[in-house]
């Protein structure tokens, strides 16, 4: 006699369950890894916040509440990071939208050496952020810098400009060494977008008389606008929470003009000492870029189900 | 066939992955600490100790290896591990350290981070070994800064005086004499600077965390952040009238090289560009190497008011080792360093124009008379006397809870970055340094 319906039917399932059960044992490992190096700083990180903990110290923590927080939003320190961050971060994702749609635009045609091109546009990410910043440092340098050799060589400046070290410049030039940097990431992700543009849209377009403009404006734009939404929101929390060039190209000065909220962070942390004050830091950043995350997550699932 | 190798290949990953996992994982070798109080079980067990080192010149690394190789010799039980710490780096990565229970069993310790980091309770008291090699043989200055709660925590190795490096040659060349006031500093600035094509008067060491020539100008006008009761002077009439003065030096400073580090600005005064160079007496060492022994003399930062000189750091070996028989070795290491023999063949090896801090040292004629040493005699002794009354940046009238985040919080660099970059006035600079002086120490008082 064969084997029921029903019997198929439970072998099929303990089949299942096992292949899952060994899926599970096979992800553990990672699993691990990752609660160690991402849940259990995090969790510290908020626990921390609310706690008086000097970094090294050998003395006993205590619980202080909402004492770290009330501290922060007292200093003009926090206004002038939170304010530096914002207008990094605008400036930074507004700027590397344009121009790497532009960039996008013009890669996406038919021309000779399009793919070194496309290459050579991605050196940039591949730049670790010290070589960027030890490159940028010395572009702008007020004495031997390309870009002040530049200026007096066209005569717009008569001695060079000590860029980093003016406080009303030093965050232009660590807007532009951002730009630089992160473009590449825009350009790829704008390129594969456009590949999604119905060829027939804009071939119909093309037959009802719309320009360059038009075509972008009501066919392009339309079709990628879930990716340039991803993409922004993407830009935003990786610019908010960026340290590594503005640590390296001003720590923040002069004058605390490029302090920004990492930085601040770092500083409380290493600096002044504050493991809990950093942590408090640490958990507005997180509150901030929780609400970008948000809206990140409800694009992405209003993007799955389309 | 394909199931069971993707099931073996999977396996695999996630063993890897595993030991990945465990690979960070590391136990601090060491023996057990001997319980029993003084135990001589350090001379026969094998310890290695842990050295933490931030200076990475050629002449330091290896006077202190023989040091090193001498005792191992003496104690063949024992290894010494010197591990590099980048000099920026050093602070953070020890307070890391303790936290995490990691840190070293001794290290080099500068001079700034000595009492914070005792407060802490990060190192060990040094007093026992202080007393044994004789605390009479060490400037009082350089103790009583790195102690605190009656506890000696530094065992000083070397000093190093900041002076003022002149052009002996332009001095004889337009019959200038060494200058004693501010305004004859200036003068003779201004004098070569006019009349010798690509001389600049002064430099300027103002880089983030070196701003050492306002705090040399502070220092001998009697101006501080602080006073001795710890009550901010930053805004006083002698604070202005130092800011003033740098503001008026720096328009005698070759263009573009405000903000440059003490080792560009070093690199820029030793190819002659600059008339006077303040720095620290090590730049000798730049001078030996350069062979331009004949171009360069020593004097003073004039004094303008009170009896606190110029900047004199200094720097010893801390220790921090939590295990009783590392302790123990460790303290037998300084104490073989510090018999007068070994300091003083250590002391004549070591980085030239730093001051060896043991006396035993420098009351030898036999240091003097060194080859390396012998040259520059007279620059070391004038040093050596301008750094009695010395201070450390962060610590006018000694060791306090604010001095380490008063070096840390750049105050002096925003000061320097007002007055010489945004050409703002001095009171303006000085108001401003007091009001941060007084977020500093709000910032530290409710830690």
């Amino acid at each position: 006699m064969g084997i029921g319906k029903y019997e198929r039917r439970k072998r099929g399932y303990s089949l299942e369950k096992q292949k899952a059960k060994m899926g599970v044992l096979m992800l553990l490992p990672s699993l691990i890894i990752i609660s160690f190096i991402i849940l259990y700083p995090l969790i510290s990180s908020f626990v921390f916040a609310f706690m008086k903990k000097p970094l090294g110290s050998m003395s006993n923590d205590k619980f202080i509440g909402l004492k770290n927080f009330a501290y922060i939003f007292i200093q003009p320190l926090f206004w002038k990071s939170l304010l530096n961050s914002t207008i990094l971060t605008f400036a930074t994702v507004v700027l590397q939208t344009i121009f790497g749609m532009i960039i996008a635009l013009l890669l996406n045609t038919s021309f000779k050496a399009r793919g070194v091109i496309r290459g050579l546009f991605i050196l940039p990410w591949a730049t670790p952020a010290f070589v960027a910043a030890f490159a940028w440092s010395w572009m702008v340098d007020s004495q031997n810098g390309m870009i002040n050799i530049l200026l007096k060589q066209f005569h717009l400046v008569k001695e060079g400009i000590p860029w980093l070290m003016q406080t009303n410049t030093a965050l232009f030039i660590v807007i532009l060494a951002h730009i630089w940097k992160d473009i590449p990431w825009v350009i790829m992700i704008f390129l594969s977008g456009l590949q999604m543009v119905p060829v027939e849209s804009r071939e119909a377009a093309k037959v009802d008389g719309a320009n360059i403009w038009k075509e972008f404006w009501y066919i392009t734009i339309p079709s990628m606008k879930s990716i340039i939404v991803i993409a922004i929101l993407l830009r935003v929390i990786w610019t908010f929470k960026y340290f590594d060039l503005v640590k390296l190209l001003t720590g923040g000065g002069p004058l605390n003009s490029t302090m920004t909220i990492p930085i601040m962070i770092y500083q409380q942390a290493f600096e002044s000492n504050s493991l809990g004050r950093a942590s408090a830091l640490g958990v507005i950043l997180f509150v901030i870029l929780g609400v970008f995350s948000f809206f990140y997550f409800k694009v992405l699932s209003k993007d799955g189900e389309a | 066939m394909e199931k069971t190798f993707k099931k073996m290949l999977s396996l695999i990953l996630a063993a890897l992955m595993l030991m990945a996992l465990f690979s960070g994982c590391s136990s601090k070798s060491g023996s057990e600490s001997s319980q029993v109080k003084g135990s001589d079980a350090w001379k026969t067990k094998d310890i290695t100790l842990q050295f933490w080192d931030n200076d990475t010149r050629a002449d330091w690394q290896t006077a202190t290896q023989k040091v090193f190789d001498g005792f191992t010799v003496l104690h063949p039980n024992i290894k010494i591990q010197r591990m590099m710490v980048p000099w920026n780096d050093i602070n953070t990565k020890f307070q890391v350290a303790v936290a995490a229970k990691s840190q070293p069993d001794f290290m080099y310790g500068s001079d700034k981070y000595i009492v914070p980091w005792a407060t802490q309770k990060s190192l060990a008291p040094l007093d026992d070994i202080l007393d044994a090699i004789g605390r009479k043989n060490f400037p009082q200055s350089m103790l009583t800064n790195s102690s605190t709660g009656g506890k000696s925590y530094l065992v000083p190795i070397a000093f190093f005086p900041h002076v003022v490096f002149y052009r002996k040659d332009l001095y004889a060349k337009y019959s200038l004499k060494v200058p004693t006031t501010w305004d004859q500093l200036y003068q003779n600035a201004k004098t070569i600077q006019d009349n010798e094509k690509g001389i600049y008067g002064f430099d300027i060491l103002a880089a983030k965390g070196e701003p050492y020539t306002l705090v040399n100008f502070m220092s001998v006008d009697n101006a501080a952040l602080l006073d001795k009761n710890l009550k901010v002077t930053a805004n006083s009439p002698n604070t202005v009238e130092s800011l003033t003065y740098i503001q008026k030096m720096s328009t005698l400073i070759p263009p573009g090289t405000y903000g440059k580090t003490q080792a560009d600005v070093r690199l820029i005064a030793i190819q002659g560009t600059v008339a006077h160079h303040i720095d620290s007496v090590s730049f000798s060492g730049t001078i030996s190497s350069e062979k331009k022994l004949d171009l360069w003399g020593t004097f003073p930062v004039p004094q303008n008011s009170g009896t606190r000189g110029a900047i004199t750091g200094y720097y010893g070996f801390a220790v921090s080792a939590t295990n009783s028989d590392n302790l123990q070795a460790t303290k037998e290491l300084i104490k073989h360093m510090n018999q007068p023999d070994v300091y003083l063949g250590f002391a004549q090896a070591s980085i030239l124009g730093h001051i060896p801090a043991n006396k035993t040292a420098t009351d030898n004629n036999a240091y003097w008379a060194n080859s390396r040493v012998a040259p520059f005699e007279n620059m070391f002794k004038s040093a050596e006397k301008a750094g009695q009354n010395g201070i450390v940046m962060g610590m006018d009238y000694g060791a306090n809870k604010y001095s380490s985040a008063i070096v840390s919080s750049y105050i002096y660099n925003d000061m320097l970055d007002m007055v010489i970059l945004n050409k703002q006035t001095p009171q303006d600079a000085a108001k401003s340094a007091a009001t941060k002086m007084k977020s500093i120490m709000d910032d530290v008082d409710n830690q």
